[in-house]
């Protein structure tokens, strides 16, 4: 199979400057996670500590309405980030606005927050 | 210094700006003044600055595809009006809403030059545009997703709290235009409200 962090790191040299040790160090913290369809990955209002970035498969970003129905207000496919708005949402805790659900058998690359705070 | 930039500085520096930072950004800055009822920003229209509020307020919308238009927010005193054209470099910077004042405003002119070259001389003032685009995308989500999720008392109750006192600065066809309702429906909202003594009073679907 195909590196999975191939398009990860062409992603991340497309939007800032990183050598390549960067890279690796990254790439070091963060962990494969493969997840059946149907499975959430996460849930509106809970506290996150990764984000994610989709090697394979697709995903729903919804959230459940006050008339007890689920809302969809996007997809997120191969070579995009999932986050749920959770990393921008150090007013509260960290936590996700919205939920998200896989679609299909999916691969991501995990990304730990505490990285990001590092920096 | 004046009245005017030392509220700007005040907004400013908690971002992780230290003096010197400030003294060179707000040599690019100016201020301007527009009357109530003046076009700040147009949505679709390339945009050179982005603007902090030193006094008055204005809306944040769009023209709907029926003719009528559609209030996405407010901005008032020590808030900053970008129309997201500041993050909108892949489409040359054009502005996403267009604002107009909803009272005589008195504002600093940020030109988007000056965020460039405070971002290439500074090393924290990136964190300033990733704060401010951060938050920003919060603040629509959060207006999205509410309207799905709370009800409309709660929504009515929550913009007193997002902008003190703009019941009694903003017309209430705008409100409801907030909200998503009709300016009867909104009537109704309050009347309800106030019967029930706030709690629960309405909780139906807007439109």
């Amino acid at each position: 199979m195909l590196d999975p962090f191939i398009n990860f790191n062409r992603f991340i040299k497309q939007q800032v400057e990183i050598s390549d040790a960067e890279l690796e160090v990254l790439n070091k913290s963060c962990d494969i996670l493969s997840l059946p369809k149907g499975h959430i990955l996460i849930k509106a209002g809970e506290k996150q500590e990764n984000l994610y970035f989709i090697v394979k498969g697709i995903v729903r970003n919804f959230i459940d309405t006050k008339e007890g129905e689920s809302k969809i207000y996007n997809f997120r496919i191969e070579n995009m980030q999932v986050t749920g708005y959770a990393p921008y949402n150090y007013a509260d805790e960290i936590k996700a606005l919205v939920s998200f659900q896989c679609l299909e058998e999916c691969l991501f690359i995990k990304v730990p927050n505490l990285l990001k705070s590092n920096n | 210094m004046n009245k005017v930039f030392e509220n700007f500085k005040q907004y400013i520096l908690p971002f992780g700006l230290n003096d010197a930072d400030f003294d060179q950004l707000v040599n690019y800055c100016s201020i301007v003044h527009f009357q109530k009822g003046e076009v700040v920003m147009e949505a679709g229209v390339k945009q050179n600055a982005i603007y902090f509020i030193y006094k008055g307020i204005i809306r944040n919308y769009v023209n709907k595809m029926d003719g009528g238009t559609s209030i996405y927010g407010f901005r008032i005193e020590n808030m900053l009006i970008t129309g997201y054209a500041l993050y909108n470099y892949k489409n040359e910077y054009r502005a996403k809403l267009t604002i107009d004042c909803l009272e005589d405003c008195e504002l600093v002119s940020i030109p988007l030059q000056a965020l460039k070259f405070m971002e290439e001389h500074s090393k924290v003032s990136h964190m300033v545009g990733r704060f401010l685009a951060e938050a920003h995308a919060l603040e629509l989500v959060d207006y999205i997703i509410d309207i799905d999720t709370k009800s409309l008392v709660d929504r009515y109750d929550n913009l007193e709290k997002l902008f003190p006192n703009i019941h009694q600065r903003v017309p209430q066809h705008m409100i409801a235009s907030y909200l998503g309702i009709t300016p009867v429906h909104l009537s109704n909202v309050k009347k309800s409200r106030k019967n029930a003594g706030v709690q629960n009073a309405y909780n139906e679907t807007p439109k």
